[in-house]
């Protein structure tokens, strides 16, 4: 378990099985502040479902297909909705308990069952009745409302089956994942109120587990999931053929194809580096950490680093500062080396294309980029790969304007810099970079209310929400800054559009898309543009969007242009 | 290939931007950056139609201009001109008629190339002259719009002209 000083912020861990049930005192070894710690109980959701337990909706949705269930899943954690996920109607009436109440009709396939339920769109696509087990449910039926108790309120409102909100505030105990008491045969003597927690305790393990199988780890959430390295080697080494890849400046994130689906893989960019010693090896290998060892020291990478930095009292470095090869680490190089070894598999062949995010040249700064791309080509290729290095910006404007040929402007907000990139018919026109970022925006706002990076950072990625009026003094700065940077995007963008010459004349309006986790806070689309009003540019624009996974856009578009070979051709099979 | 197009650009980004626009039109197209390639490509793959950029490099493209007018009379030819040389490009004796000056348009000089290109897939379907005059009669401002003086007088021969004299006569 993680836990902080309430005074001075230090993070400590201990082990579950160390604190008694009534809790424990802690002397804080920094400040000597003593408090109190509780027992926590394990949790399997994601932080995001916590938030706002109130407003919690649990929904079912079924779809046979695994990869809308992926797209949807996505979707609602970001709307805070819970839902449950089936792809069998045998499972979904099962985990209702259909199958086990009296039957009064009849229904075969999906439509019926909607129909049964009511208030459902008469038309339901014919490859979804086709995925329903029709024998099984022949016989069988009983009306979905009668599955909750009757005390509770229960609305079937466009398909969607809801359960009492109230009750489930309530009944916060059912986040008690780990409970394995409860029998699905075994409960008919239970009464309603009781089946019902049972259904949410299951529904809410049912989103837990179909997460943690189906999804990498989301990033900033590393200690409530596997180990990333296990799911990394895991998912890697299935991928096959051209890859992209997005070496940012806190996250490598990977694109590849496993079982023709698009699977994208993540690590820290991030180490530490200890003294050589027995001791630590033996550590590091009781707790199956990853290391390596090179001039006397032991490397630690990736989330490893971030879950074992505190134990070695060390603190996490960064082979990457604001977008490039920092100058400032001499271990930059060994590290970088080892996480694309872990996370980029040997190639299949020889020669196989793997493209690379490269950021546009910093304004003012000339050079910086060659350095930092011909390093990470020189390792791409002693991995047997033909690399292939693409802009951000770009890499953006392939992942996400595919519809409007190529042709808008991507701007990546990335946590070192931001890349910008106008295309016009999937000729990169202007790339440039501005070396500030997601760390700028944390950096800034710690220094003006005083609290620690990492506690701003933590309040930045589960709280902020740029739509709402400015509260506290934290929010507040967030929101100074956060304005600050988009509008250095667009006073350099607007100035680079009037010195260029190299810009065409572009009747139609373009649209601009941010990816990347600086535009991940709720509100930045409509900040952006309110921005954009204020300040308008040379080109007329369209719309301002975020991208469908800011995360993973680069990296999806690096692996597009790996996919056409290096070179991207408006409507074009590009993969 | 028919209906091939070759460019010829040292800026990388006006030459993709010609060369990707015509893929997502649909029309074949190669893109140089060295005027030898060009040349080569030009006897190779004879092009219905040539767009030369000079922007940049305008001495080194007058001559090669030159040089295909005696080589290649019958291929059409599209200059990208930077405004103000438009005075050197006459000064040499190259007509300045089918030149496109600065700031740089891609989807008019693109509409261009497509209405060219489709003139001269006409003009190869209908073998009868005769037709042609026809055909030209059925069009508002054909020759205004469409093709451009410097092309209209390359591609007219002798007995067409003829025809155009008497349809100009009785008319």
């Amino acid at each position: 378990m993680k836990f902080k000083c309430e005074k001075c912020q230090t993070l400590y861990m201990v082990k579950d099985e160390k604190i008694p049930e009534k809790g424990a005192k802690i002397t804080c070894k920094i400040c000597k502040h003593v408090f109190k710690i509780q027992k926590q109980q394990k949790k399997l959701i994601p932080k995001s479902y916590e938030k706002d337990t109130h407003s919690l909706e649990p929904v079912i949705v079924f779809t046979p297909d695994n990869q809308t269930i992926k797209q949807l899943k996505k979707l609602l954690q970001k709307t805070k909705l819970q839902a449950t996920f089936f792809n069998s109607l045998k499972d979904i009436q099962h985990y209702l308990k259909l199958d086990q109440q009296a039957v009064d009709h009849a229904y075969t396939d999906v439509t019926s069952f909607h129909n049964a339920i009511g208030n459902y769109p008469s038309y339901v696509p014919q490859h979804y009745n086709q995925a329903s087990p029709n024998v099984y449910y022949q016989n069988q039926y009983h009306d979905i409302r009668q599955t909750t108790p009757q005390s509770h309120s229960v609305s079937s409102q466009n398909g969607y089956f809801q359960d009492n909100t109230t009750s489930f505030q309530q009944n916060n105990q059912i986040r008690d994942l780990h409970s394995e008491h409860y029998q699905p045969n075994s409960d008919q003597s239970l009464n309603a109120q009781n089946e019902f927690d049972f259904n949410r305790k299951k529904r809410a393990k049912v989103i837990s587990e179909t997460i943690y199988r189906q999804f990498d780890t989301p990033l900033g959430s590393a200690e409530d999931g596997p180990l990333i390295e296990d799911t990394v080697a895991r998912h890697v080494s299935k991928m096959k053929g051209p890859m992209g890849l997005d070496i940012g400046t806190s996250h490598i994130v990977i694109a590849g194809n496993a079982n023709n689906r698009l699977t994208y893989k993540t690590d820290l960019n991030a180490f530490f580096a200890v003294p050589a010693t027995e001791v630590t090896k033996k550590t590091l290998t009781a707790k199956s950490v990853p290391f390596f060892v090179r001039d006397k020291k032991i490397y630690v990478c990736g989330y490893s680093a971030q879950n074992f930095a505190n134990i070695f009292n060390t603190s996490l470095r960064r082979p990457i500062d604001k977008g490039l090869l920092s100058p400032k680490e001499e271990d930059g190089f060994t590290v970088i080396r080892a996480i694309l070894e872990k996370l980029v598999p040997k190639a299949e062949k020889e020669n196989v294309e793997i493209a690379f995010t490269i950021p546009g040249s910093p304004q003012n700064v000339v050079g910086a980029v060659t350095y930092h791309s011909s390093v990470i080509m020189k390792y791409l290729k002693e991995f047997g790969y033909k690399p292939i290095p693409v802009n951000e910006g770009f890499a953006t404007v392939i992942s996400e304007l595919a519809d409007d040929a190529y042709t808008g402007i991507g701007i990546s907000m990335g946590g070192g810099m931001c890349n910008v990139c106008l295309s016009y018919m999937a000729v990169p026109i202007i790339t440039y970079s501005i070396q500030k970022g997601g760390d700028y925006i944390d950096e800034m706002v710690s220094k003006s209310v005083g609290e620690s990076t990492s506690k701003v950072k933590m309040i930045k990625e589960e709280h902020l929400n740029l739509n709402q009026p400015s509260k506290g003094r934290i929010s507040t700065a967030f929101s100074i800054f956060y304005d600050e940077l988009i509008a250095m995007v667009i006073d350099s963008f607007s100035q680079i559009l009037d010195t260029s010459s190299k810009i065409p004349r572009i009747s139609k309006p373009l649209p601009i898309v941010v990816s990347g986790g600086t535009a991940m806070p709720e509100g930045f689309e409509t900040r952006f543009a309110n921005a954009l009003s204020s300040k308008p540019l040379p080109l007329r624009i369209s719309e301002v969007r975020i991208a469908e996974e800011p995360l993973y856009t680069t990296a999806k578009g690096a692996m597009t242009m790996a996919i056409s070979g290096g070179d991207i051709y408006p409507g074009g099979n590009n993969g | 290939m028919d209906n091939m197009i070759v460019i010829f650009s040292q800026d990388t980004i006006r030459g993709n931007i010609i060369h990707k626009s015509l893929h997502w039109h649909s029309m074949p197209s190669k893109l140089f950056s060295k005027l030898y390639e060009t040349e080569a490509a030009i006897q190779r793959l004879n092009p219905v139609l040539l767009v030369v950029d000079t922007v940049g490099c305008l001495s080194k493209t007058l001559i090669f201009l030159k040089t295909l007018s005696q080589n290649h009379p019958n291929l059409k030819v599209i200059k990208l001109i930077d405004s103000k040389s438009t005075s050197d490009i006459e000064r040499h004796g190259i007509s300045t008629i089918g030149c496109y000056p600065d700031p740089f348009d891609p989807e008019q000089l693109i509409d261009k190339i497509i209405g060219l290109v489709n003139e001269i897939q006409n003009s190869k379907t209908i073998s009868d002259p005769r037709e042609k005059i026809i055909l030209v009669d059925q069009k508002d401002n054909f020759q205004d719009i469409e093709i451009p003086p410097f092309f209209r007088d390359i591609e007219m021969k002798w007995y067409e002209k003829i025809f155009d004299w008497f349809r100009n006569l009785i008319y």
